[in-house]
């Protein structure tokens, strides 16, 4: 009965034919997208700019978005993980000692910067290599190992800093990953570059899969998704392109490295997950194991390889978080990291059952779980209360995608 | 049997699997030859379903070796990459993907080296699902459907779509056709023919001896794990198969107990076949009453219109009567009172005359108007006979007497009749000739009576196949829809039934409607010859 109604739905509503009715189609099958988010967001800058003023400002909004760059690079690799299916608990210790190894090779041991960097990444992966090969071959829970991983490398991070407990960055290259501005016309150009290639691919397949005679999305939600990309890109490069020094002298403006890489590492990662072989893969072994293996999916290469990146990746976002704060101690990477960073993907929309999910909900999640830490910064409210709101927010994002994946369910069957 | 290629594309040595203490398979060997499809079959349990698993490299075999095209493989994605691919009894399919990537999943543009980096090209793929799909005979919502929202049906044929787009060596089929209407069935029948004559190697598993006989070349039957029968499928027969599925191994010495477990399982197994075939048998025996209880139906459908038919003869027969005595009643008055009053009459004066034969003036008078008086009466006379039968059809034919008496009548009625007979008409059988004047008499009084019409148009047209078609059409205010014969006679209307009668005595057709733009149109076809 249900589908059959669901049937006729989309016989009486072709794909895109109208903006509402493909509203409707998706609200019915429970099919929402980012569109929570993005109103939660909305809600919550709301929210603080009428409590506190200053949370708007240009100022507030790059230190926020260099704040989030971090835990969103983490983000990012937990997503790969949950789109598997599987956990990595292990990925807020991985980046606190990705960054020590970075910090002693750098500073006690004199390494080029460089190096150091891509040494600090080269022990990420190999962890996440390891730690991957056990739940692959070994069956053994990813929740386990994982686990395992967090209590070995948080101990791995104290033995490597030594008894001092903390190494100050001084090089350059590497404070600057974080904390450099980017001009302000490179950002711009940068802007507008993306914002016309991703116009440009998307009207450039539109044109010939209509010309191909294929289904195609309507004009109308083709334009709306380019102008939402657009006005987000351009408005945030135009904010952090405003003088953000109280003084006025010398100017403080430009686009942050650590967002640029972010910024980066999202494009690259969404384009791997939606175009690449791998990730269709991915989204096949998270979705259904076993019609992965009888499709002839290399389904332990494809598991290794993931947790391989998401190691990598939470190595890229210690290295960041160490370049922002100058400093790597015996701290770091652990508290709320490895949890702002899995609450972050499953708040942008990621399922925790696998198989469902998008690269970008890294960044609405870290969104908003820094949107949430930040103003209540901004309140100086005890992270008592802080605590608290971010569970409150993560329970009501893991409930929406529960309720929408059993109302998926019953439209289905 | 064809020519053997030497090497054959998928072979098997001694494969054996075992589930803790139970052994599922044992020892079997076989091989397949391209283009060759080799049926598989045994009872539920026999292993089937595990030897397709080890072929698929979803599971590894305890002992033995599987090749295929000559390579061994240790995994799934090996066994693909050698060409091999599997269609298994139930899809497993990932929900949240869209039709065309489940399609191609896992083989998007070839076995290259490297290729899981590549992007693959969405268009081209959902090109080439449409063509795949329409070569199966499926229809989809969409192609970019999410296979969640797909029936199992159409899971199943998408199943059948991935092994399609991969373009294999060797097939192995799970046969799942259980579960798919007849059409797909038959789909997945002429896909596996038109891979034979690929050279695809294919073993075909499946239970339904039908399939399996109508495709193979040679049938492998599986028992307990062992294979117990090769046999070429035109050298075989069911009863063979069948026998060597479910016969028990007599060589083994069995212990009366397991003798009895035995029996009582072969029992059991035949009880289930029994009760099947019953099912089957009253599956068919309510398709047989269904179709007798059609039969009886058209059957009393039949006898009731012949009962009206037979109540309207009678009718007929029963009207003629009276019509006849009415007419005898009617001529006998215009004889008594016309023609034998004036003879009467005539007689007298022949009297008188007698008495007045002295006056030769007198008597020529009296003769002159007798004269008269007989040639009225002849006239009279001839009026009646021309009543009863119109002089003019027997002498100058029914083209003459149409005329003659529709002019008459348009004449008397004041109503324009406009007669049309073609010229290649000639004499007709003399009862053709007086039904089809009858009709025209009794349409055009028809007319008079009840169309209100100014204009009466007559047809009389030589058809091929030696028939005769009569077309009356005047542009009155038409029939009252729809016209019921038997209603009208009913009532008391005998026109139109008058006219069938005729025709049907004629063995013509006849048929009554209203015309397009007002008016009522008779048309009568009578075979030249009757």
């Amino acid at each position: 009965m249900n589908q059959l109604s669901s049937q006729t739905q989309s016989n009486l509503v072709p794909d895109g034919s109208s903006l509402m009715g493909t509203l409707r189609q998706r609200v019915r099958q429970g099919n929402l997208g980012p569109l929570p988010v993005l109103i939660g967001l909305a809600l919550i800058a709301i929210v603080f700019q009428l409590l506190n003023d200053t949370f708007l400002t240009p100022v507030n909004l790059t230190n926020l978005m260099k704040q989030i760059a971090a835990t969103g690079t983490i983000s990012v690799g937990v997503v790969l993980v949950l789109l598997l299916g599987e956990v990595d608990l292990s990925v807020g210790a991985v980046s606190g000692f990705s960054a020590a190894i970075m910090a002693v090779l750098s500073v006690n041991a004199h390494w080029p910067a460089l190096l150091a960097i891509a040494a600090g990444i080269v022990v990420g992966g190999l962890i996440g290599l390891l730690q991957g090969f056990w739940i692959a071959t070994f069956r053994v829970p990813s929740f386990v190992v994982s686990l395992a991983g967090l209590l070995a490398w948080q101990g791995a991070l104290l033995r490597v800093l030594g008894t001092t407990g903390t190494v100050n960055l001084t090089d350059p290259l590497i404070t600057n990953l974080a904390n450099a501005l980017l001009p302000v016309w490179l950002g711009w150009v940068l802007g507008l570059g993306t914002v016309g290639l991703y116009a440009l691919l998307l009207l450039r397949e539109h044109q010939r899969r209509r010309s191909a005679e294929l289904p195609t999305a309507s004009v109308l939600m083709l334009g709306l998704r380019i102008g939402l990309v657009a006005l987000a890109t351009l408005l945030m490069i135009g904010l952090m392109s405003i003088n953000r020094n109280p003084n006025v002298e010398p100017a403080i403006r430009g686009v942050p490295m650590a967002v640029v890489i972010f910024a980066v590492l999202l494009i690259v990662f969404d384009y791997v997950t939606q175009r690449m072989r791998f990730g269709r893969y991915v989204f096949a072994v998270g979705g259904n194991i076993e019609a992965a293996r009888r499709a002839g999916i290399n389904v332990t290469g494809i598991r290794i390889s993931v947790f391989m990146l998401a190691s990598a990746l939470a190595a890229c976002g210690g290295i960041l978080a160490g370049s922002r704060l100058y400093a790597v101690n015996q701290s770091s990477g652990s508290g709320d990291v490895l949890l702002n960073a899995i609450a972050a993907a499953v708040i942008g929309g990621t399922s925790l059952f696998g198989g469902r999910g998008r690269i970008w909900s890294a960044l609405l999640g870290a969104l908003v779980i820094g949107s949430i830490a930040n103003g209540m910064d901004l309140l100086a409210l005890p992270s008592s209360i802080k605590f608290m709101v971010t569970g409150a927010v993560l329970l009501a994002a893991v409930t929406i995608d529960a309720v929408t994946r059993s109302r998926r369910e019953t439209n289905t069957r | 049997m064809e020519g053997r290629a030497p090497n054959p594309l998928l072979e098997c040595v001694e494969l054996a699997r075992q589930f803790g203490t139970l052994h599922v398979l044992h020892n079997v060997s076989f091989a397949l030859y391209p283009g060759e499809i080799v049926g598989l079959t045994g009872q539920s349990g026999a292993g089937k379903s595990v030897l397709v698993r080890l072929l698929s490299g979803l599971d590894a075999p305890d002992s033995g070796t599987i090749m295929v095209d000559g390579c061994t493989f240790a995994s799934a994605s090996q066994a693909q990459q050698l060409g091999l691919a599997v269609i298994h009894q139930q899809p497993v399919l990932v929900e949240h993907l869209d039709a065309t990537s489940t399609i191609f999943l896992g083989h998007e543009g070839g076995r290259r080296r490297w290729s899981w980096l590549r992007s693959p090209n969405q268009r081209e793929l959902e090109q080439r699902a449409l063509r795949i799909l329409a070569h199966l005979g499926v229809t989809l919502p969409s192609i970019q459907e999410r296979v969640g929202n797909l029936s199992g049906e159409q899971r199943h044929m998408l199943a059948i779509a991935q092994v399609v787009a991969r373009q294999p060596k060797v097939v192995v089929v799970d046969d799942p056709s259980g579960q798919l209407r007849p059409e797909y069935q038959q789909a997945l029948l002429n896909q596996l023919r038109e891979w034979r004559s690929q050279g695809v190697a294919i073993l075909f598993s499946s239970q339904n001896l039908d399939h399996l006989f109508a495709s193979t070349s040679r049938i492998l039957v599986l028992r307990h794990g062992r294979l117990v029968a090769d046999e070429p499928t035109a050298s075989t027969t069911r009863e063979q198969i069948v026998q060597a599925q479910i016969a028990s191994d007599t060589n083994r010495e069995h212990t009366p107990l397991i003798w009895a477990l035995d029996s009582f399982y072969r029992a059991r197994q035949q009880a289930e076949t029994l009760s099947e075939h019953q099912h089957v048998l009253e599956h068919d025996l309510a398709a047989q009453n269904a179709l007798n209880r059609q039969l009886i139906a058209q059957l009393a459908e039949q006898v009731s219109s012949l009962d009206r038919a037979n109540l309207a003869l009678q009718d007929a027969q029963r009207r003629l009567l009276t019509e006849r005595e009415q007419e005898r009643k009617a001529l006998a008055r215009e004889l008594h009172d016309q023609v034998i009053q004036d003879l009467v009459s005539l007689n007298y004066d022949i009297d008188d005359l007698h008495s007045e034969s002295h006056d030769p003036a007198a008597v020529q008078t009296r003769l002159t108007d007798l004269r008269r008086e007989i040639r009225t009466l002849i006239s009279t006379l001839r009026t009646i006979c021309g009543e009863l039968r119109p002089p003019t059809i027997d002498s100058l034919g029914l083209e003459a007497a149409i005329q003659s008496w529709s002019s008459e009548w348009g004449a008397r009625a004041n109503i324009a009749v406009d007669v049309q007979i073609d010229s290649a008409l000639g004499r007709l059988p003399e009862a053709v000739e007086i039904s089809l004047f009858r009709i025209v008499q009794e349409a055009l009084s028809n007319v008079r009576k009840h169309a209100q019409a100014s204009h009466v148009s007559i047809h009389l047209r030589l058809m091929p196949q030696r028939t005769i078609q009569l077309t009356i059409a005047d542009n009155g205010r038409g029939l009252a829809a729809p016209t019921d014969l038997a209603a009208l006679a009913a009532s008391g209307h005998y026109g139109l039934l008058g006219i069938s009668e005729r025709v049907a005595l004629v063995h013509g057709r006849f048929r009554s409607a209203n015309r397009p733009g007002g008016g009522t149109l008779i048309e009568v076809e009578v075979p030249q010859q009757s």
